[in-house]
């Protein structure tokens, strides 16, 4: 991906007036790229998140077993190592007091909490846009009315409200659970994308649109989104990794999913009876795996934040 | 000011009633409820379910309850709960539990975090900070109820160095709930240390997830002060570097660190719903998964109700501080 002209720049000169130089002759997903590509551990973390999502796509071929046909006798074995095409390979983690795989509910579980994480995050940002953009653009009394129901539904407490929305409503359906974090995440990401809008609202190219006779919604999502865009990928990327620990949270004290679909939340939920004898490896892999995940997200999330930061005029 | 507080507080009273109209119906128009545990089929069954409904005035019309759910709160008490006991009641018994653990956990998690992330912005990219880094992105990551298992399942069921749950041991009373003369009675060195050895597991997962958060918080903030001009002015001047940072930088990166003790207060009640309830701690949190698998409609609404009278508070108390600990804000 490095053009020679890159590398001279880097190499040569009085770095500040070369960087400004090459940064304006560079794309701007170039630019982007190239402060990426210097976060290390963004790079890791996109790539676990890529591994990640294979996994949970290709639950089928990692895992020997699926959620409703394993060999119930062989229960609480311990991990033992094996290569993946050996016959063994599926107590690699060990397996639970049902004899289900600890790779079973590692592979499938992986659906659960990249789905939720994900599609709540995609919603939230796409209420967030919304409803910021609305108030940030019209302003007046629809931007009063929106913010200030942002203000009540922050001071909802959070985690004891979605326990009892969950455990009255979605009855272990884990599309319930999305719908229910974005109704809750919504206000900060609107207050985000209100508080651009504002000022983009006010500027010449906005004006000129107008004059010209577009449409307020192709001005709100044609010409003002895309300016906007990074600070919501940043703020998206980072609620995701909240919502899978808020999604393994409620499936962990059993107010979420329910029991015939799989996810780490549960895993850990029904490992806690087990502890006391001794199964550590039915606890440690589903939350090391929660641990990796979000680890991962927050990696790619920060990487993403200095890449993205357009106002930043050097590389 | 004091009209700015007013107005607020104003402001909270119409919005606490919204909230409470929301959870009364979130929690009554939805099926289930605390008859549906009635066991029985056929007739038998309706009847009981029909007994229960009766028993907890469930069978009256919705508006009939929503008053009197509400009017022992305009009295200044809390209502009954299914089990009959008076809500207040249930809450005072639970509220020294969760104060304790709160209360200790969160002193030391300042006492850590804010000398690490001044440590960390002062050696900022040298070896200490890249590692402080690492371990607060990891710390910010855990989730904290899979490292209550571990802890339990290392310190407690392996090594068996701590107890794995509850508040204090079984032969030692709870002495905030079965009156203080308990702890006189038994040896006070006793108590207190058995309530210490319960604390250090739920403490130290509190404080993991904690200090990571805060101390790159703090980090961030004392950076952004040090580059500030009236910081180049000082040096500028060739003041000490200890002066210039402990007393120009550090006042002013002090600052959203307070404000953010003020906003994390509402922990104090909603809060530490799943430490306690991996660690048996029966606080406020606990109480509330309790409440919550019983479906005790007057509990559960009286203790999300306290959480949000709490959080309104702290967003006023948070507002209040920063003004008063910076001149320059002013509220009309």
């Amino acid at each position: 991906m490095q053009t020679p002209s890159e590398e001279h720049a880097v190499i040569v000169g009085p770095p500040q007036v070369q960087d400004t130089t090459v940064a304006e002759q560079l794309g701007q997903g170039e630019l982007v790229w190239i402060r990426f590509r210097r976060h290390p551990l963004a790079l890791i973390g996109a790539v676990t998140i890529a591994l990640l999502v294979l996994m949970a796509v290709l639950a089928p071929l990692i895992s020997p077993e699926t959620p409703d046909h394993w060999n119930y006798l062989a229960d609480n074995l311990p991990p033992r190592f094996a290569w993946p095409w050996q016959s063994d390979w599926r107590y690699i983690m060990g397996t639970d007091s049902t004899g289900h795989s600890l790779l079973m509910w590692i592979a499938y579980g992986a659906r659960v909490s990249l789905a939720v994480g994900v599609f709540a995050a995609l919603l939230t940002i796409t209420l967030g846009i919304i409803i910021g953009g609305v108030a940030g653009y019209f302003g007046g009394w629809i931007d009063t009315i929106l913010m200030r129901s942002a203000d009540i539904v922050l001071t909802l407490p959070f985690l004891p409200l979605i326990l009892l929305l969950s455990y009255l409503i979605t009855g272990g359906s884990w599309a319930l659970i999305v719908v229910l974090f974005s109704l809750f995440g919504w206000p900060s990401d609107a207050r985000l994308v209100r508080s651009y809008y504002l000022s983009f609202t006010r500027q010449e190219f906005t004006e000129a649109a107008r004059a010209v006779g577009v449409s307020d919604v192709r001005i709100m999502f044609r010409h003002i989104l895309p300016n906007v865009l990074s600070p919501i990928i940043v703020s998206a990327t980072l609620d995701v990794a909240s919502y899978i620990v808020s999604e393994s949270a409620i499936d962990f004290l059993g107010f979420g999913i329910k029991s015939p679909t799989v996810s780490w939340g549960l895993a850990l939920s029904n490992a806690e009876d087990y502890f006391i004898v001794g199964n550590w490896w039915w606890a440690a892999f589903p939350g090391l795996f929660i641990l990796i995940t979000v680890l991962a997200v927050n990696f790619l999330g920060d990487g993403l934040r200095d890449a993205l930061d357009v106002r930043a005029d050097s590389i | 000011m004091g009209t700015y507080i007013a107005r607020r507080l104003l402001q909270s009273v119409v919005i606490l009633f919204g909230l409470a109209v929301i959870f009364f119906f979130i929690l009554h128009l939805t099926p289930g409820g605390p008859c549906a545990a009635e066991e029985g089929t056929g007739l038998r069954g309706k009847l009981q379910q029909r007994s229960c409904a009766h028993r907890l005035g469930l069978n009256q019309p919705l508006y009939v309850q929503f008053i009197k759910q509400m009017g022992p709160y305009l009295e200044g008490n809390l209502g009954t709960s299914n089990s009959g006991e008076p809500v207040a009641q249930e809450f005072t018994d639970a509220l020294p539990a969760t104060v304790v653990l709160i209360g200790v956990s969160y002193a030391l998690q300042l006492l850590l975090a804010i000398p690490l992330g001044i440590f960390a912005a002062l050696y900022r990219y040298s070896f200490f900070d890249q590692v402080f880094t690492f371990f607060s992105y990891v710390g910010f990551s855990m989730p904290s109820f899979w490292l209550g298992l571990i802890l339990i399942f290392i310190v407690a069921v392996h090594f068996h160095a701590l107890p794995a749950g509850n508040i204090v041991s079984t032969n030692i009373p709870i002495f905030w709930t079965s009156g203080w003369f308990h702890l006189l009675e038994h040896d006070p060195a006793l108590v207190l240390g058995d309530l210490a050895r319960h604390l250090v597991l739920p403490v130290i997962t509190l404080l993991i997830v904690g200090v990571a958060g805060d101390s790159r918080y703090m980090r961030a903030s004392l950076l952004d002060v040090l580059h500030q001009d009236y910081i180049r002015t000082a040096k500028a001047k060739g003041l000490k570097h200890r002066i210039v940072v402990f007393k120009h930088a550090l006042r002013n990166a002090i600052l959203p660190i307070v404000t953010n003790i003020a906003l994390d207060l509402p922990s104090l009640v909603g809060g530490a719903v799943i430490t306690e309830t991996i660690f048996s701690w029966s606080g406020l949190g606990f109480l509330y998964i309790q409440e919550l698998n019983v479906s005790d409609y007057p509990t559960i609404e009286a203790l999300l109700m306290i959480s949000a009278v709490a959080v309104l508070l702290s967003n006023l108390l948070a507002d209040v501080v920063y003004a008063w600990v910076d001149p320059r804000i002013r509220y009309d």
